[in-house]
This record gives structure tokens, sequence and C-alpha cells, in this order.
């Protein structure tokens, strides 16, 4: 089971939820593991709220072009069939630009001298948590990197490889709705979307229930900071015939727990409330979450 | 000496663009020939990725030594830094006649 947490808007609450229902999934299930990726590579957070021990950390790597001056001509080919403009050819050198590059090896395969041949270039770190029964992955992009994608689908990859399928795959998601978020959420089996009742709120995630509906993902929103502004949001859910899985207050205790790294759910209004929206996905999804929950049932 | 300046016309009187890789027009002032050409920009006016990168490329081809233009961004810099090419930003002049004038003068700030 692959639940990706997602909002239009950055800074709604996504880290939050996420390391609560995976700390609440992993509680007592010792059968079944339950795995929290970090996928916002730009700037990963989960890890504020989760210390655990380091299990294993690698280098990701993304495969650019490299130059070998004798072999080149300057044809200029290589510079036309980017589709990036990663390449430059210069009068006496051609530069290439790993920011920009896509990995797509059309460079490499059309160069008519064999002037160029993939190399790898750093672009991460992952790194593989123990946290109590949690098992915590984060992907963390170097500084200046522009491309978070190929981190993310790497940061997956490890996570598909290293735990088996029925496992509870929690990913936490980079914001927005471009191609990170994308990456994030395609092989997610439901999406939970988290939002603000706030005008920005209410635009973005406007924004992300049509991305929902065009990658054809299933989904349900939970209101974070609810009793905050209006109830735009709720009106919106209810013409868009979105379903709300559950609502958490706009709370001063929350605000001091978060600020201090604690987890949310030392607040006993809190803990239901995250446990009634694992139930609720439960119930949408017909799928087991989290044993918390089937303990005095 | 050859020199480029970025415009939104293609005459003496056009004005000064103030952007580098998405300029609309690279307007070259050949001195020893006392000649003005002007190259469309377009192709990376709408670029979606690199601009920069692949207008100083252009400008490199063309083959001047000096840019004058808004400040360039990191990428656009180091690609030009693979040639001699030296680069002065613009000032508040409205016409890349009167941006010359200022050059010639040295008032312009070399970047």
């Amino acid at each position: 089971m692959k639940i990706a947490i997602a909002s239009g808007k950055g800074g709604t609450g996504k880290t939050t939820l996420a390391t609560n229902l995976a700390v609440l999934c992993s509680s007592g299930s010792r059968d079944k593991p339950t795995v929290l990726s970090d996928l916002d590579v730009e700037e990963p957070n989960s890890g504020l709220f989760l210390k655990g021990e380091t299990l294993h950390q690698q280098k990701i790597m993304k495969e650019i072009p490299g130059w070998i001056r004798d072999k080149c001509t300057f044809c200029n080919r290589c510079k036309e069939v980017c589709n990036f403009n990663a390449i430059a050819v210069l009068p006496d050198s051609v530069l290439v630009f790993p920011e920009l590059c896509h990995s797509c090896y059309a460079c490499v395969g059309l160069c008519p001298e064999d002037a160029l041949v993939m190399k790898d270039h750093p672009i991460g770190e992952l790194s593989h948590y123990k946290v109590n029964q949690l098992d915590f992955i984060e992907g963390k992009l170097n500084i200046g990197e522009q491309q978070a994608v190929p981190l993310i689908s790497k940061t997956i990859d490890y996570t598909k490889e290293n735990f088996p399928d029925n496992s509870i795959f929690l990913y936490d998601s980079p914001p927005g709705t471009s191609c990170p978020m994308i990456e994030s959420v395609k092989e997610a089996d439901y999406v939970i979307l988290v939002a603000e009742p706030t005008p920005f709120g209410l635009h973005d995630l406007n924004l992300s229930v049509k991305t929902m509906h065009k990658v054809g993902k299933a989904f349900g929103v939970v209101i974070n900071r609810h009793g905050l502004g209006n109830d735009d949001i709720e009106q919106f859910c209810r013409k868009e015939r979105v379903r709300i899985l559950g609502r958490i207050p706009n709370m001063p205790e929350i605000a001091e727990k978060y600020s201090r790294g604690e987890l949310i759910i030392e607040i006993p209004e809190i803990r239901r409330e995250m446990l009634n929206i694992l139930t609720k996905t439960e119930e949408i999804t017909g799928r087991w979450i989290c044993r918390e929950n089937h303990k005095t049932s | 000496m050859k020199i480029l300046f970025t415009a939104r016309g293609t005459d003496w009187n056009a004005e000064p663009d103030n952007r580098f890789g998405r300029g609309k027009y690279f307007v070259v002032y050949d001195e020893e020939q006392d000649h003005l050409t002007a190259h469309s920009n377009e192709e990376n006016v709408n670029a979606r990725h690199g601009a920069g990168i692949q207008a100083a490329q252009k400008a490199i081809n063309l083959g001047v030594e000096v840019i004058i233009s808004a400040e360039l961004g990191p990428k656009a810099r180091q690609t030009i830094s693979q040639s001699h090419c030296r680069l002065y930003t613009i000032d508040d002049s409205s016409t890349i006649q009167e941006l010359y004038r200022q050059y010639k003068k040295g008032n312009l700030k070399e970047q």
C-alpha cells in the first residue's frame, strides 16, 4: 500500500501529517514494515521530527555527458539535439551544464565522432534511518542542483527494492503540482492532499485536485489548521465531491510541539483525529493500514 | 573591435534590452568596418531552459570582443569566460547609440 501525502501549497502540513501517520502506522506493526520516504528532496524536513539510528547512506548519481576533446570536430550536432540547452559548443571547447541535463543520451547517441560519453555526476544523498519500528528514508538534493525528479525516482527505487510489496509506504511529497510532485504520487495507490483554509490554500488545493484528476489518482483531503479563515474549502470539497478525511484543528499546542520538533500525536485529541484519517483511508481503499486502529475493534 | 548590444530594435536608435539571454536582438557594431548588423535572438527569447548559455554561445560565435548588456547570469557568465569577451553593464541610456558613447567615454561598469 502506497500513500502519498501531497499539497499544492507549501507549508500546509504535509510533513506534520506524514511523520505522525507514519509513527502511528509503525507502532505495534512488527510483521509488516512501515516506511516513510521524504521525497521533498529540495528541502527534506521529516527528519526534524524523527530521530533514529542511521542504517545506510549513499550518494545518488545521475548520468551526464563528458566531453572527449581529442575526438571532437566541433560539428555542433550535440548542441542541436539537446532539448534542454545543456550544451554549448564554443570555438575551442564544449561545455556541458549538468544542472540542465536530463540524461536523455541524445547527444551521446548522435555524436558522429563518439566524442561524448556518459559519466556519473552526484546529485544528492539518500539516508536510511530506523526510528523505533519505522523505516525512514530521506533523499536530499545537493545545493545548486536544479532537478529533483531523478533523485525522487531513485529514492522511490531504493524504497521498493529494500522492502516487501506488502509494506505500508508513505511518501512525503514535494509541494506544488509540477514534475517533482507528479513523480512522487505517480505510483501511489492513494493520495492525501493537505490543505489549509486560507485563500491561497483553496487556490492551490483546486490546482492539486485538478492534477489528481488528470493523473487519475484516488485521493482525499485533510484540512489542517481547521478553524482558521472560513469554510470555503469545505464548500469546495462538497461541490467537487472530494472526500474530507479529517480536520486538524488550529491549536497553539500543535505549533508549540512542532517548534520543538515533537510529534503532535502526543496530544490525545490529535492522535484520535489521525487515527480517524487512517480509518477513513482504510475504508476508501479497502486496505489494512494501521494495527493501532484494530486493537480495540 | 566588435561590440554587441542587447537591444529591443535593430538600429542605432534601438532601446537597450535589459536581458541578456532573452534579449530581443543582438546588435553588433564593427568599429573597423563602421558597420552595424542586427541578429534576432528569437530562438532564445522563448527557450524553456538555458537561454543564457545559448545566447552566450551565439555571442561568442559572432566573434564579438565586447558585450554590453544587463548583468549576466552564472551559466551565461561561465560560457563567456571561455572566450576573451569583456562584459559591460548597460546604464540608463535610452538608445544603443548613447550607450556606445558612454562606453567610449569609459562610463560603463565592467561586469
